[in-house]
């Protein structure tokens, strides 16, 4: 019955109409009700009936509207992240048979290649290490929100960037050259 | 530095920073970062190359994307790189790898740097991260992403904690319109080398993760090198 788009943005529109009509189906259902008893014996059934189905719409689109605008608040997705998918694309193996890798029982390591998909906001993450590079591990940053975005990688090749960062560096003593 | 950046992005929402300090911040974070490097190596620790990780050679270097609203930033130091796919079908090179060249050992030459020219891979090659110089004194040198691996830094220039060693700010550039961009890929490490000619690799981006996830890892480990992506296909996402 009640055709609107409920966007977040559109509820945002809508909120400050809701708020508007609010007292006015107060005082329609008021009036509805006055009438109804001044007019009980006369009153028939239908007019009852219109007013209760009236008055619940009304109760029913505007609790529909508070829904959802709570439900389009935005989401902070770093505590509600999107949902992740491990994606299995066969490269383990091929991956351990590329560097000839092999750990000491002689088995592949379990894992060599990471890749993980984060579906709802089509971001794929891909870490690949093999076992003579072991130490160049690398680490990614990811956050995503509504208003901003952060896609980072760091490579940790024998240097953890958010492994230790206590201290900020007198950094206006330092000798700065930017590398171009 | 998850929470540096984050800390950062928020700052920048709530327009607490302005658009002209941003690169001042985020230089900070970087110096922060390489300030941590730095302590994990202590000067007089050199670590023998046998059964320790290959320090000598080690290095470090980063690159990053950052969308605030409807605009975007590109921050990149040393060998890592962020490719952009537009609405024109074209894929661009939106940071420039930091390159080795004569001009930059002229500039270092001119800031006290001792620069071992023979040693110093022209064009390319280049790595990022912490070095020491084990053929002399025990002085601590930094690799490409802070430095070079074949740049030794006179023991006049201290660090915090008594170390030695080089620094590099990032390349900040931005802000650039969200709008045109359809695809972000971010590499890091060793792209100079495995992807000098990207032209091979991204196509299969849009053939989806299989595809390009083996292209990528294939074209990296014939160089013997790892590698670290992160692609975001804004074509699907849900946020807007």
């Amino acid at each position: 019955m009640f055709l609107f788009p409920f966007s977040y943005t559109n509820c945002r529109s809508y909120l400050p109409a809701a708020a508007a009509i609010t007292p006015f189906v107060g005082l329609v259902a008021y009036v509805a009700q006055s009438t109804l008893k001044s007019n009980a014996i006369k009153a028939p059934s239908l007019k009852l009936f219109a007013a209760t189905v009236a008055s619940s719409l009304a109760l029913g689109y505007l609790t529909r509207l508070a829904l959802s605008y709570l439900q389009a608040q935005p989401r902070e997705l770093e505590q509600q992240p999107p949902q992740k998918e491990t994606v299995s694309i066969g490269l383990d193996r091929m991956a351990c048979e590329l560097f000839k890798c092999t750990t000491d029982s002689g088995k592949f390591p379990d894992k060599v290649f990471d890749v993980e998909v984060q579906t709802s906001s089509g971001i794929t993450d891909v870490h690949t290490t093999g076992p003579e590079l072991k130490y160049q591990e690398d680490s990614t940053v990811v956050v995503q929100t509504r208003d901003y975005t952060i896609l980072g990688v760091f490579d940790g090749h024998s240097a953890s960037p958010e492994s230790d960062i206590k201290t900020p560096p007198a950094s206006n003593s330092l000798n700065l050259l930017k590398m171009k | 530095m998850r929470e540096k950046l984050v800390l950062l992005a928020q700052r920048l929402v709530s327009e607490e920073i302005a658009p002209e300090n941003f690169q001042g911040e985020i230089i900070a974070i970087f110096e922060q970062a390489q300030a941590a490097c730095v302590r994990q190596f202590p000067r007089n620790a050199q670590p023998s190359l046998t059964d320790q990780p290959p320090t000598a050679r080690a290095g470090t270097t980063a690159t990053l994307f950052l969308r605030i609203k409807n605009n975007c930033w590109i921050i990149n130091l040393g060998d890592s790189r962020t490719i952009v796919y537009d609405r024109d079908n074209k894929w661009l090179a939106a940071s420039e790898d930091h390159g080795f060249d004569k001009d930059t050992i002229v500039a270092m030459r001119k800031q006290g740097y001792l620069v071992d020219e023979s040693a110093v891979p022209l064009g390319g090659s280049v790595y990022g991260g912490l070095h020491w110089d084990d053929g002399g004194e025990d002085t601590f040198g930094v690799s490409h992403a802070f430095g070079h691996s074949s740049i030794v830094l006179p023991t006049s220039i201290e660090l915090p904690n008594g170390h030695v060693g080089l620094l590099c700010v990032p390349d900040v550039q931005g802000p650039f319109a969200m709008a045109d961009v359809l695809h972000v890929v971010v590499c890091c490490d060793g792209v100079t080398d495995s992807f000098p000619d990207s032209s091979k690799f991204l196509p299969t981006v849009l053939e989806g993760p299989q595809a390009w996830v083996k292209a990528a890892y294939e074209q990296a480990s014939s160089k013997g090198d790892n590698i670290s992506l992160i692609h975001w296909d804004l074509t699907k996402r849900e946020l807007s």
